[in-house]
């Protein structure tokens, strides 16, 4: 009578502790991070126009299908929230911004130094080379990786040859946003990234 | 550090001895207990824990004197969505923040009363190891860390004899690990939880 209680006892116990214990993964949402990082010696006072890149490029070398049916709304997103900073859109064509903002979708998975992302403006713009602040940070995005960067060229003119990029962001929906059909989910990410960024109205202290 | 091993292999080898010396058989038990977790601990953790099991023996060295030993494991689990701020950004994700801690301690027990009375107060302290797994997941990615620190823990507690030499134990007992640097955070952290159990227990050989 004894031994069968206290085997009871213990059974009723384990399933209480199982049905208790902690489930990592409780949604698809879980999975979805927006990470920025901007450089250290950034400084977006006075910032007033930008111009956007109207396309999303891929960066890497996996032929990984990336699906591109929502750019627009995504581009779109990007300019709300640059335009809710106070900032006003111009034709790099003809006015010079004070920042150059595009848009990429990563199509490999890559793993390193956080350094790297610089690398995909390197030739993007013509006559402009690239450098890259001090930033090291160890990190890791998935095909379908979003990132948005921002290159700072108000002291740059016909003869600058190196633009600093000074604010990125990497939004990661990767197992159904970019590469699917949700174009909201990954919109509401996007907004996240800028949110969290509030040293980019320049009346923030970063 | 061998003496002090040999030490604790010699004491612990002893105690049946003397505990069948005083003719008192030694205690061996189970121990469930809820938990809240304290400074450092609630800081990555901000959630009470239902998952807390202890196996514990103790060797009577008297009727009102005994030493023993607990080891335990209590997991700490923590989702949350806030921004984690880094040094030039920021992460938003729905974080998962986890410790498994398992306690290795000796312990001491001071009893009141007489052996067979129906319910005893006692007071314990036990010293020894902790080891910790610390796991941090982000999105996609998961970072883990394993731990070991010294720490202490003073119990209180009462011991209700049933029969047949079987006890109920009700308890509290406070866990504090001293601050190490190999946790995730970089900076030193404590482990400090507060843990109240009941555990069963018997007397064997």
């Amino acid at each position: 009578m004894r031994t069968s209680l206290i085997r009871t006892l213990a059974v009723a116990g384990a399933i209480g502790v199982l049905g208790c214990y902690p489930s990592r993964i409780e949604s698809i949402e879980d999975f979805d991070t927006a990470t920025t990082v901007r450089a250290p010696d950034a400084d977006f006072t006075g910032v007033g126009t930008y111009a956007l890149v109207d396309t999303i490029r891929e960066f890497g070398d996996s032929t990984d299908d990336v699906n591109h049916s929502h750019d627009a709304l995504i581009l779109a997103n990007v300019k709300a929230n640059l335009d809710a900073l106070g900032w006003t859109e111009v034709d790099e064509h003809t006015t010079q911004p004070d920042m150059m903002v595009a848009v990429g979708v990563t199509t490999n998975t890559n793993t390193g130094w956080i350094i790297s992302w610089w690398d995909w403006y390197y030739g993007w713009w013509g006559g402009w080379g690239w450098y890259y602040p001090p930033v090291y940070y160890p990190y890791s995005y998935q095909t379908g990786t979003l990132l948005i960067g921002m290159l700072d060229t108000r002291d740059t003119d016909g003869s600058t040859t190196e633009v600093p990029v000074v604010w990125i962001a990497a939004v990661n929906g990767v197992l159904r946003s970019t590469t699917g059909s949700n174009a909201t989910a990954i919109n509401g990410l996007v907004d996240q990234a800028f949110e969290q960024s509030p040293y980019l109205e320049g009346s923030v202290a970063p | 550090m061998i003496r002090r091993v040999s030490l604790a292999a010699l004491l612990l080898a002893g105690l049946p001895a003397l505990a069948a010396a005083q003719g008192n058989r030694p205690l061996i038990g189970m121990t469930y207990s809820w938990s809240l977790p304290m400074a450092d601990t609630k800081a990555f953790a901000d959630n009470d824990s239902w998952i807390g099991f202890a196996f514990e023996s103790k060797w009577y060295a008297s009727d009102n004197a005994a030493w023993g030993i607990y080891l335990g494991w209590n997991e700490f689990y923590h989702r949350t969505e806030d921004v984690l701020e880094t040094k030039n950004g920021a992460i938003f994700g729905t974080q998962y923040r986890d410790y498994n801690v398992f306690p290795m301690l000796l312990t001491g027990t001071l009893y009141t009363g007489e052996m067979d009375a129906a319910k005893r107060m006692y007071l314990s302290v036990g010293a020894g190891a902790y080891y910790t797994h610390q796991t941090f997941d982000i999105g996609l990615s998961t970072i883990t860390e394993d731990i070991w620190q010294f720490g202490v823990s003073p119990e209180i507690g009462v011991q209700m004899n049933t029969f047949r030499g079987s006890t109920v134990q009700i308890s509290a007992r406070y866990h504090y690990a001293l601050e190490s640097e190999s946790y995730l955070q970089k900076d030193p952290q404590t482990q400090q939880y507060l843990s109240v159990g009941i555990g069963f227990f018997s007397k064997v050989f």
